[in-house]
């Protein structure tokens, strides 16, 4: 109860502060929106224009075909105007005249592929190969007989070196900036907070209330968790209501994970406050800690995007193993099989800082 | 006994802070412990509070240990620590009830013990404005009701008028006399002596975190014998006076400290001695008082210099 106290009178000094509503509630909304817009995976669909140059049911089925690619097809019929301006597909391909009685005829037929100058090298790449599975879709249909879309008679099964999706958008920008956040709130203000009461007396002050040393410890500790829980606490609500982000099929694996990430940045905002001489000084250098981390830890971009060397040294801070927990169940689908590993890793960190923040606080209590 | 401190020691580093001290404080009385800046006060009640370990002897509160781990002996003593320890954020009100708290008070109960205390250091009136918007006399009176709130059968109360007006300190003086008065035992440390002679039973004087002399007020006044004292100021040299001093009978030289000079006459009649002889010397005088003697003649017989404030 004492302890529980304790934790409560940090919450309340923290968001007694004004700076901390601002901090605490509305920037993870602008930070959110900010980064997801940033890092959203660019649109799948690839305009592309279709010259029929003769109908015939040949060359619609190619059409239908192509549309099943995902393209954004627009059709120019026999004699029709091909759209001009920023708005015209970027790509065009010509059906010629005779498409159909040429095929049944087995004479060679060229498709022209052309494209204007803005349009993309990468997107004519990949139009190239759309047009081409079209075809064999179309061929593979003419030779035995028509057959349901989904189930082609000849089908390429490939396997990925990379299976996992690099998370993007929201996905991303979610966790990244909920692990972000609950490390400044616990660096900045609970740090912060921790010193003044040091410098202030009120800590050896404390020590000689009836309190016990574990419970002044734990009460510090869990008060810094209680920010951390609150700033958890207004991710989620943003992910359901605001950004209505899909926080994976494992609950249980959420909680474990947020739990000993709160758990973990409680305890480090405990080391940082009894570390250092000025509240000052450790919110200044908490948050160049906090954006250092973030960084390394695939908080700010996708840690699939970076160089091996940069990625592995992530795994040297807590940052990186929240966001391969949150990632696992968030963006990958994983269950809470896949998350022990993060979760043991934030465990040791969670457990080596709060057992350094002891120590050097039983100088005062 | 409320509180028995025996022997104790500590030293930070090479700096002996605490060097044998002992004494005892009855539920009902005021114990002063007097010394001037650096004497080892606020180490000694850190240790009987709990917050440093001594390195030998040993201060038991009601029979236990403050530092002990139930923390029954600690739920009986409030701290008014010299440094204000307090939450600036905060009213005066919301930080005594975090504190009230923490000795599991709540509810009604709570919110009586914090209307008591800041009635008792007139701050009724001031409850709901922020620390921070307050004086340094008024957070020094918050700092004190903190250690009240929870009616403690002991208070460790470490220099708590220091920086506040005359009428602020009659005010906290008057409080901590009623709580000896209820029956709580107070140790009280200071380095002004009017205050200490006012208030205290009975005191102690510390120099060097070592106990010079112990006793009630009379009992420490009667050190310099019961005679008037006098006090010269001016272009002074120490050895000459104790030299003049010699010279007179029924005075004894107290002090020489900077350029003012202190003697205990035995009677009225060895006093006017003094004087004659003093004016006789050729010395350059600005000043000459006679005075009764009181703890700060007794402080300057003890360690030969000037308690000032
Ligand atoms: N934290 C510390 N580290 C090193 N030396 C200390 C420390 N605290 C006190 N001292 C030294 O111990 C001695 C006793 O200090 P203490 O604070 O107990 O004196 P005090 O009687 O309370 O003085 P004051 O009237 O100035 O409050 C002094 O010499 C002081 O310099
Ligand atoms: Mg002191």
């Amino acid at each position: 109860m004492r302890v529980l106290a304790l934790a409560r009178q940090d919450l309340r000094l923290t968001l007694r502060d004004r700076s901390s509503i601002f901090w605490i509630f509305i920037a993870p909304l602008l930070w959110v929106y900010m980064f997801g817009f940033i890092s959203r995976s660019t649109p799948t669909r690839i305009g592309l224009l279709v010259v029929e140059q003769q109908s015939s049911a040949l060359a619609d089925r190619l059409v239908d075909l192509l549309r099943a690619e995902n393209f954004e097809v627009t059709v120019v019929p026999p004699g029709g105007l091909a759209p001009a301006g920023k708005d015209a597909p970027p790509r065009s391909v010509t059906i010629p005249a005779g498409f159909e009685e040429s095929i049944a005829a087995r004479r060679h037929v060229a498709l022209d592929l052309k494209e204007a100058e803005r349009a993309s090298a990468e997107g004519t790449f990949a139009a190239e190969i759309a047009l081409h599975r079209a075809i064999v879709r179309l061929l593979a249909g003419e030779a035995l007989g028509p057959m349901p879309p989904a189930e082609d008679a000849l089908r390429v099964r490939s396997s990925w070196a990379v299976e996992r999706a690099i998370p993007s958008g929201y996905h991303q920008s979610i966790p990244g900036n909920l692990v972000m956040f609950v490390l400044i709130s616990t660096m900045t203000y609970g740090a912060g907070l921790l010193v003044t009461e040091r410098k202030k007396g009120i800590l050896q002050r404390l020590a000689t209330s009836p309190l016990t040393r574990g419970e002044i410890l734990a009460g510090k500790a869990f008060g810094r968790a209680a920010i951390a829980s609150v700033q958890v606490g207004v991710f989620l609500l943003i992910g359901f209501a605001v950004f209505r982000i899909d926080w994976g099929r494992s609950p249980v694996g959420l909680v474990a994970v947020l739990g000993l990430f709160v758990l973990t940045a409680a305890a480090m905002g405990l080391l940082s406050g009894s570390w250092f001489k000025s509240a000052e000084a450790a919110s200044g250098m908490g948050i160049v800690l906090v954006l250092a981390m973030s960084a390394l830890g695939g908080c700010w971009w996708p840690a699939e995007v970076v160089p091996d060397w940069l990625r592995l040294a992530g795994y040297a801070f807590p940052t990186a193993w929240a966001m391969r927990g949150l990632h696992e169940l968030i963006s990958w689908g994983g269950g809470l099989g896949d998350v022990l590993v993060p979760c043991g890793i934030l465990a040791l960190f969670g457990l080596g800082a709060g057992l350094l923040a002891t120590r050097l606080l039983r100088r005062e209590v | 006994m409320a509180l028995r401190v025996a022997d104790i020691r500590y030293a930070y580093g090479k700096t002996v802070a605490v060097d044998g001290v002992s004494f005892d404080v009855r539920p009902g009385e005021i114990f002063g412990l007097l010394g001037p800046n650096g004497a080892g006060k606020t180490t000694t009640i850190s240790i009987v509070s709990g917050i440093l370990p001594p390195a030998s002897g040993q201060a038991l509160i009601f029979g236990q240990e403050a530092s002990g781990g139930s923390g029954r002996a600690r739920a009986r003593m409030g701290v008014v620590p010299q440094d204000i320890a307090l939450y600036e954020e905060l009213s005066a009100a919301e930080n005594l009830r975090f504190w009230g708290r923490l000795y599991g008070l709540s509810g009604a109960g709570l919110e009586d013990a914090v209307r008591r205390s800041l009635d008792l250091v007139g701050l009724a009136d001031r409850a709901t404005a922020r620390v921070k918007t307050y004086s340094g006399g008024l957070k020094r009176r918050l700092n004190l009701a903190a250690g009240l709130v929870h009616a403690p059968d002991l208070l460790l109360l470490d220099e708590p008028t220091v920086g506040i007006d005359p009428q602020a300190r009659l005010r906290i003086l008057d409080v901590v006399r009623d709580q000896a008065r209820s029956g709580r035992a107070v140790l009280y440390t200071s380095h002004y002596l009017e205050e200490a002679e006012q208030i205290c039973s009975r005191l102690a004087i510390i120099d060097h975190g070592r106990v010079l002399a112990a006793g009630t007020v009379a009992e420490l006044r009667r050190l310099v014998g019961e005679g008037p004292v006098v006090r010269v100021r001016g272009s002074i040299d120490g050895d000459g006076l104790k030299a003049l001093a010699a010279r007179c009978p029924g005075v004894s030289f107290l002090s020489a400290d900077g350029d003012t000079a202190s003697f205990a006459a035995r009677d009225p009649d060895a006093c006017s001695g003094l004087v004659r002889a003093l004016f006789g010397s050729g010395l350059k005088l600005d000043d000459l008082r006679v005075k009764e003697p009181n703890l700060q003649s007794v402080f300057l017989k003890l360690t030969g210099r000037e308690l000032r404030d």
